[in-house]
């Protein structure tokens, strides 16, 4: 008896989907079947066994879905979605790639001949994110850094414009390569003057290293980027952080893939604010660990979107209303113009509330903890798509 | 009256065990599945399960394995051998005369186990999620110290047998409302479960879960569920009268009442969102921690004059 | 003890059974040196670093009550027998502890966000 078979097949699916800028549709219709199916979403690529791209192809976040998919353990399946129609189909079918031994096996099999080219990556002491839009044979350009600083002011085609200069740039990588450029004018200083080749280097990328904080104190920092491929985030969003334990010290936004000429989301549902508000209350709840009201809020959300009636509408806003625990959670989380993200969450469900703008969130950031900076960015109820509508 | 099993009893106790946390966790699953309007499905634990021993394991870069998978480890088996001294109807493993503080220490295992798997990563997100469960345990523990010494105030003693004999008429759980309420809260945040779970919280990418995978996932997550059912099993013989109960078996009792915690640990947790744990810190110190003094000096003044 | 031994060993080699069996029926070997979760991008510093613990002075109250639980646990098998000095001693101790709790609450340690 083949055991492994036999249990890969009981495998339940986890997907962990990433939305790229123009899916909002796709992505509505991917949590669906997602919901409807019983499986439960990843949280993270180590969880998950089914990448889901939802969204209409956007180079400028290939390398990070790369990424996440080198991270994911066999057995795995990469699947996208480009529209709303095919969600269906193209998750069945990849719901059978997953439970196939033969083809799992041989592809980790494969796997470990060739190793991920992120090791690569790595040993360079760090990578950019968003220069990859040719595919895995441009990952030897990724020593160069020069203009990352430029990026949070780029939009659309004249970021990949300039990707296309990179790709002619010299191989120049390597562990004892000196990296002052990875971090740019991110408005502090702390890694000039560091020459690695000096430093422990365990792995290949260097110790955290150390900036003043609030109160002057000398203390290591961690840059963690939140997004694109981050689980309930507004697709094509990075907020680049620099975290003193789980402390926001500094923030910066950039839009990846927001190339302006999406079709827009909202032309193509009956009462586009009204599942907006859902949506955006559904990603609320689950950053917040509602998960019951979230699930609830996507049901109610998918309803919506077809323009059928929403029987348990009134009872969800009801209770998430009366959360006391919630209101303890989000109360003076976010706090812009006297709003905070419990005031904005009670305007979505009193049916008004319109989206903010991004360029809001690193002032609104700094000095939060991790927590309450995803709940900050899930409360201002993000439409980046919309932006490309109006903007593009 | 309480008595210890053999030695064989160590070998039925997991599998007791391991049978209520799948019974837990496949309720648990089926409330997920209502609330999403998808077909129950309860054997999805087993299949959950199945998925992750298949599923290849992970090395993130420059990890502290040893320390990371150690963590682990020694969350389920401190979980499964916190129910040593928990006796069903009238058989206890271990039938210590400090069952109460060999319960508390296993618990605190949890301590080192999760804060080890969240930093042995070498990820931020697990970092920020096990500091989260040492600031947890700061909040949760002295209440729940406090509740388990008003039971055994309660009883004059730290022997579980006599405390479960000290309630043949009257469960604790009648004069000792607080502590009880206490307890069960406290049993869900050393169990990081809902609404206490922000160690592995989805805004942290499921913080200290997030590199695990395959086996080392089954592990810890077993033992988290362990933890849980131990937690929930203990509240029997504390607060609910143990064995003691009209016409069943006693061990019948005990079964009975241990599935009616746990079915409300894991029911009640589903109704509230993840509370934060700089929130919780006020709240477990200036309400949780005076009400549970305030219940062990009214227990002890019934003692001494009642 | 020979139960609560048993126990540990009987526990102790499920989870090495565990560790068998997926070895056996696992689809790969072990995938090493992946890249720690960066919602897609790469790390560019280890994680693993001096955290900035801002709730510290919590410990250091918690310590107090820590220690005076040394003491609580052995005082519960007496206070029937000793009677009101037990109950009056031990609450007053407890009186003091929390009045430290009320002051360090008043200079808000107990919030640092």
């Amino acid at each position: 008896m083949d055991l492994t078979a036999w249990l890969l097949r009981r495998t339940p699916p986890r997907p962990f989907v990433v939305a790229t800028p123009g899916g909002t549709l796709a992505r509505f219709a991917v949590e669906r079947v997602v919901r409807e199916r019983g499986w439960w979403a990843a949280t993270s690529p180590a969880e998950a066994n089914m990448l889901v791209v939802a969204g209409p192809p956007a180079p400028g976040l290939d390398t990070h879905i790369d990424r996440v998919w080198d991270a994911m353990p066999a057995p795995r399946v990469r699947t996208h979605v480009r529209a709303a129609a095919e969600a269906s189909a193209v998750l069945v079918a990849a719901v059978a790639q997953l439970h196939d031994r033969v083809r799992q096996q041989g592809e980790t099999k494969r796997r470990a001949v060739e190793p991920d080219e992120q090791v690569h990556e790595m040993s360079c002491g760090s990578a950019m994110p968003d220069m990859d839009h040719g595919g895995h044979d441009q990952h030897q350009s990724h020593g160069d850094h020069h203009e990352h600083e430029n990026h949070q002011e780029h939009n659309g085609h004249e970021h990949h414009d300039e990707h296309q200069q990179h790709g002619g740039h010299e191989p120049d990588s390597g562990p004892e390569h000196n990296n002052p450029g990875h971090d740019g004018n991110h408005g502090h200083d702390m890694h000039h003057g560091h020459d690695m080749s000096g430093m422990e280097m365990p792995g290949g990328i260097p110790l955290a290293d150390r900036a003043a904080d609030r109160d002057g104190l000398m203390l290591d920092v961690l840059r963690v980027p939140l997004g694109p491929a981050l689980p309930d985030w507004p697709a094509g969003l990075v907020v680049h952080t620099v975290l003193q334990g789980d402390v926001v010290q500094e923030a910066r936004i950039e839009l990846l893939g927001h190339s302006g000429h999406h079709a827009a989301w909202r032309d193509e549902v009956v009462d586009p604010a009204l599942v907006h508000r859902l949506d955006s209350a559904a990603r609320l709840l689950a950053i917040a660990g509602w998960q019951d009201a979230s699930t609830t809020a996507r049901r109610l959300r998918d309803e919506a979107l077809v323009g059928s009636r929403m029987p348990g509408l009134d009872r969800w806003t009801r209770q998430v209303r009366r959360s006391r625990t919630l209101r303890w959670s989000l109360a003076g989380v976010g706090e812009y113009e006297g709003t905070d993200a419990l005031d904005r969450l009670r305007h979505w469900l009193d049916g008004h509330g319109e989206p903010l703008p991004p360029e809001l969130l690193p002032d609104l950031l700094v000095g939060t903890e991790l927590a309450a900076a995803r709940l900050i960015v899930a409360g201002l109820g993000l439409d980046l798509d919309q932006r490309v509508h109006t903007h593009g | 009256m309480v008595e210890q099993t053999p030695w064989w009893g160590g070998l039925l106790l997991p599998l007791v065990l391991v049978v209520f946390a799948l019974a837990a966790a496949s309720f648990d699953s089926v409330l997920a599945a209502k609330a999403a309007g998808a077909p129950r499905d309860f054997a999805r634990p087993l299949r959950s399960a199945a998925g992750l021993l298949v599923q290849q394991r992970r090395g993130t870069l420059a990890a502290d394995s040893l320390l990371w998978r150690a963590g682990g480890v020694a969350l389920l088996i401190a979980a499964v051998l916190a129910s040593a001294a928990t006796p069903l109807g009238d058989w206890v493993v271990g039938d210590m005369s400090v069952g109460v503080v060999w319960f508390n220490a296993m618990e605190v295992v949890a301590w080192a186990a999760v804060w080890l798997v969240g930093w042995g990563a070498n990820s931020a997100f697990g970092l920020v999620a096990g500091y989260r469960f040492v600031a947890q345990g700061l909040a949760y523990e002295l209440p729940h110290m406090f509740a388990l010494i008003t039971a055994a105030v309660g009883a004059g003693s730290l022997r579980i047998g006599d405390i479960v004999a000290a309630q043949d008429g009257l469960w604790f759980v009648v004069w000792m409302p607080v502590a009880f309420v206490v307890y069960l809260l406290s049993v869900l945040g050393m169990a990081f479960f809902r609404p206490f779970d922000q160690a592995t919280g989805a805004d942290a990418a499921g913080g200290v879960l997030a590199e695990l995978s395959g086996v080392d996932r089954l592990v810890f997550v077993a033992g988290r569920w362990l933890l849980l059912v131990s937690g929930a099993a203990m509240a029997v013989p504390l607060f609910l009268g143990g064995g003691h109960g009209p016409l069943l078996p006693g061990w019948t009792w005990s079964l009975v009442k241990t599935a009616a915690v746990l079915a409300l640990l894991v029911w009640a947790g589903r109704r509230f969102p993840t509370i934060r744990v700089d929130r919780l810190q006020e709240i477990a110190w200036m309400v949780l921690i005076p009400a549970t003094l305030l219940q062990a000096l009214f227990v002890s003044v019934v003692v001494v004059w009642g | 003890m020979t139960g609560v031994v048993t126990l540990l060993v009987v526990t102790t080699a499920l989870v090495a059974a565990l560790y068998g069996v997926a070895m056996l029926v696992r689809v790969g070997a072990a995938l090493t040196d992946a890249s720690p979760f960066l919602s897609g991008h790469a790390p560019q510093e280890h994680a693993v670093s001096r955290y900035h613990v801002r709730w510290y002075t919590i410990t250091m109250v918690f310590l107090a009550f820590d220690m005076e639980m040394v003491f609580m646990y052995p005082w519960t098998l007496v206070v029937a027998r000793m009677g009101t000095t037990a109950v009056v001693e031990m609450f007053l101790f407890l009186a003091v502890l929390m009045a430290g709790v009320w002051y360090a609450w008043r200079e808000g340690v107990f919030r640092w966000t």
